[in-house]
C-alpha cells in the first residue's frame, strides 16, 4: 500500500526561505483536537495550578512584603525601598512587575 | 536491532548534547566487563563570539586564519573569550525549531576531529538512537524523520523520550522519572520500562529559566549583565543552593548576615585566564580594584522558583506537586511502585539539597500509605545516555527502530504508525 508522501515542514522550509518559524507558532498549528486523548501532546501535559497560595516578595529587595504601593503596584517591606520604587521611571516599574508576571496588560 | 551495526547515541538535550559511539565490539566488551565509556559533552547552541572578543591563536605558525563566524559543539568549551559570546540554540522550549542550526552541530558531534568520529559511509549502515520530548508537534515530528534519513542516511533510527532511557540509566523498571532539565521539568511515570504519556506532568521552569532570572534580578539590583549569560550561568552554578527553611534564611539576610557571598566578575584586563569570573574565597586578598557581586537572597530565590512557581506569576504547582499529580493520574495498581522510586535527573538536580528538599514537600502531600522513596542519580545529567547505551548493549524492547526503508517507502505517516500505532493517523 503506497500513500502519497506528505511535503514536511524541513523540506518546505529549505526550498523557500531560510527562515524558521519558533516553537510557539508552530504549536498553534497543531491539529490537537483531531487527536486521541490517550497520547501526550504539548498541551495536554502541563502541569495543573499549585494548591498552595502564592507567597508574595518585595519586588526591590526580595524579601517577604507585607505592602503594596497602591499607585505603582509595587510590593515592597520597607521605608527605603518603597522610597525606591517611588523614585522609578515608569518603563523601570513595567519591567519590576513584568519580572512576576504582574504588568498591566492593555487589551 | 542486529547487534552488528554500529549504534550512535544521542541524548539532545537544550543545553548539553551527550553523544557516544557503540561499534559491536564495544558492545562486547561492555557486555564482558561492565564498564559504560563516558560519552562526549558538548554544548548544543552556535555561538557567535563578540566583535572584539580575543581571538584563538591559530593553529599553524604563519598560517593566518580568518576567525569562524560561529562556533559548533567543541570549540565553544575551549574559546578564550566568553564574554558577549550569543548563542544560537536549535531547541526553543525543549523542541528543535532551528533545523538548520541542529544539522550542523550534529555534524560536528559526528565528526572525526571533534566528535565522535563515525565517516558518512559508515553512517548508511549505522543505527541511530535519540531523545525526542514527549507531546513533540507532528510537524517537528516529521521534520526529524528528514533530518535522519534524508540529511544524515541512517539506517534506522528511535526517536525515544530521554525519561524512557533515564528509568534504563537509573536500572528501574517502574519508576516516576522527574528529568529537571534547561527547557522545562517534566515528571513521567514508566512502567514496566514504557512511558504512561498520558500520565506525564510538564513544569515549565528548566535552568535556562533560572539563569535569565537571576540574569534580570542581579541587573536590576546591581550590576548591568544582560550580555552576560555565561557569567551569570556559571554565578548560579557556583553560588545558589537550594535552602531547606527558606523564610527563616530569607528573615536572616535582612540584616546583611549569613549567606552573602562576593563573586569575582571576569576582568580581561588582568593576564589571569578567567572567563567567568571566580566565587571570592575567605581571605582572598582584594585590591579595590575587581569588580565584586554580592549574592544575597539571590543564593536561595533563584532555586526555590522550581518549589513555588507561583512566585514569579506562574500559574503551576512546584517540584513536589508535579511529581504528586503525575502519580496521581496513573491507575491506582501502580502508584504504590510509583511512589517508592521516584529517580531525579537532569541538571537541576546538581543544586545543593535538592533531594533533600523533594522528599520533604512530597511527603506531606502523598497519602501515608504509600513509602515515599527518591534516588538522585551520581552524574544527574548522563542518566538518560547511560540509559540509551544500556538499552543497546542489551537489546532492549523499550527502543524502537523504525527504518529507512518505511520512510522512503510510506514516509512520515508510516513511521508515526510504526511507532504510536493508529491512533496518530490524523496527526
Amino acid at each position: 500500500m503506497k500513500t502519497k508522501r506528505k511535503r514536511g515542514i524541513y523540506e518546505v522550509m529549505t526550498a523557500k526561505s531560510k527562515s524558521w518559524k519558533n516553537s510557539r507558532s508552530l504549536l498553534t498549528n497543531e491539529h490537537y483536537d483531531m487527536m486521541s486523548p490517550s497520547i501526550a501532546t504539548y498541551v495536554n501535559i502541563d502541569a495543573p495550578p499549585s494548591m498552595l497560595p502564592a507567597k508574595k516578595y518585595c519586588d526591590i529587595t526580595g524579601l517577604p512584603a507585607k505592602y503594596m504601593d497602591p499607585v505603582t503596584k509595587i510590593r515592597f517591606v520597607s521605608k527605603e525601598a518603597f522610597r525606591k520604587a517611588r523614585d522609578l521611571p515608569d518603563h523601570k516599574v513595567e519591567e519590576f512587575l513584568a519580572l512576576r508576571q504582574a504588568q498591566i496588560r492593555i487589551k | 536491532m542486529a547487534a552488528s551495526r554500529t549504534t550512535v547515541i544521542v541524548d539532545n538535550g537544550g543545553n548539553e548534547i551527550k553523544a557516544t559511539k557503540l561499534s559491536a565490539s564495544d558492545v562486547l566488551s561492555i557486555k564482558s566487563d561492565g564498564k559504560i565509556p563516558a560519552p562526549l559533552c558538548v554544548p548544543n547552541a552556535l555561538a557567535r563570539p563578540a566583535k572584539n572578543a580575543i581571538q584563538p591563536p591559530p593553529d599553524k605558525v604563519g598560517k593566518s586564519r580568518r576567525p569562524p563566524k560561529y562556533l559548533v559543539g567543541r570549540e565553544i568549551l575551549i574559546a578564550p573569550d566568553t564574554s558577549g559570546m550569543s548563542f544560537r540554540r536549535p531547541i526553543d522550549h525543549g523542541f528543535i525549531s532551528l533545523w538548520d542550526a541542529q544539522r550542523d552541530i550534529w555534524n560536528s558531534v559526528f565528526s572525526k576531529d571533534k566528535g565522535v568520529g563515525i565517516s558518512p559511509s559508515d553512517i548508511q549502515s549505522s543505527s541511530f538512537v535519540v531523545t525526542e520530548q514527549l507531546g513533540v508537534p507532528m510537524h517537528m515530528r516529521r521534520a526529524m524523520d528528514e533530518l535522519v534519513f534524508e540529511s544524515f542516511g541512517f539506517h534506522e533510527y528511535a526517536p525515544t523520550p530521554p525519561q524512557r532511557l533515564a528509568a534504563l540509566g537509573a536500572g528501574r523498571q517502574t519508576c516516576v522519572v522527574l528529568d529537571s532539565g534547561f527547557s522545562f521539568t517534566t515528571a513521567v511515570p514508566v512502567v514496566n520500562g514504557m512511558e504512561l504519556p498520558y500520565c506525564a506532568k510538564r513544569l515549565k521552569v528548566g535552568g535556562k529559566l533560572l539563569t535569565n532570572y537571576l540574569r534580570e534580578t542581579i541587573t536590576y539590583r546591581s550590576w548591568n549583565m544582560t550580555d552576560e549569560t555565561s557569567v551569570v550561568n556559571a554565578v548560579k552554578e557556583r553560588l545558589c543552593y537550594i535552602s531547606m527553611s527558606y523564610m527563616r534564611e530569607l528573615a536572616a539576610t535582612k540584616k546583611g548576615k549569613g549567606i552573602t557571598k562576593a563573586y569575582v566578575l571576569p576582568d580581561l584586563t588582568r593576564s589571569v585566564f578567567d572567563p567567568v569570573g571566580h566565587v571570592l574565597q575567605e581571605g582572598e586578598e582584594t585590591d579595590g580594584t575587581e569588580q565584586l557581586l554580592k549574592m544575597n537572597n539571590e543564593r536561595i530565590a533563584i532555586p526555590e522558583i522550581l518549589f513555588s512557581p507561583s512566585d514569579i506569576g506562574l500559574k503551576q504547582g512546584g517540584i513536589a506537586e508535579t511529581i504528586f499529580q503525575a502519580v496521581e493520574s496513573c491507575p491506582e495498581e501502580v502508584r504504590a511502585d510509583l511512589y517508592e522510586n521516584i529517580v531525579l535527573t537532569g541538571g537541576n538536580c546538581l543544586f545543593r539539597n535538592f533531594k533533600e528538599r523533594v522528599d520533604v514537600e512530597l511527603r506531606p502531600l502523598v497519602d501515608s500509605v504509600y513509602d515515599v522513596n527518591t534516588t538522585l542519580e551520581e552524574s544527574p545529567t548522563l542518566t538518560a545516555i547511560n540509559g540509551g547505551i544500556r538499552a543497546v548493549v542489551e537489546d532492549s524492547d523499550s527502543l524502537k527502530f523504525v527504518t529507512k526503508e518505511v520512510f522512503s517507502e510510506l514516509g512520515s505517516d508510516g513511521i508515526l504508525r510504526e511507532l504510536y500505532g493508529d491512533e496518530m493517523e490524523t496527526g
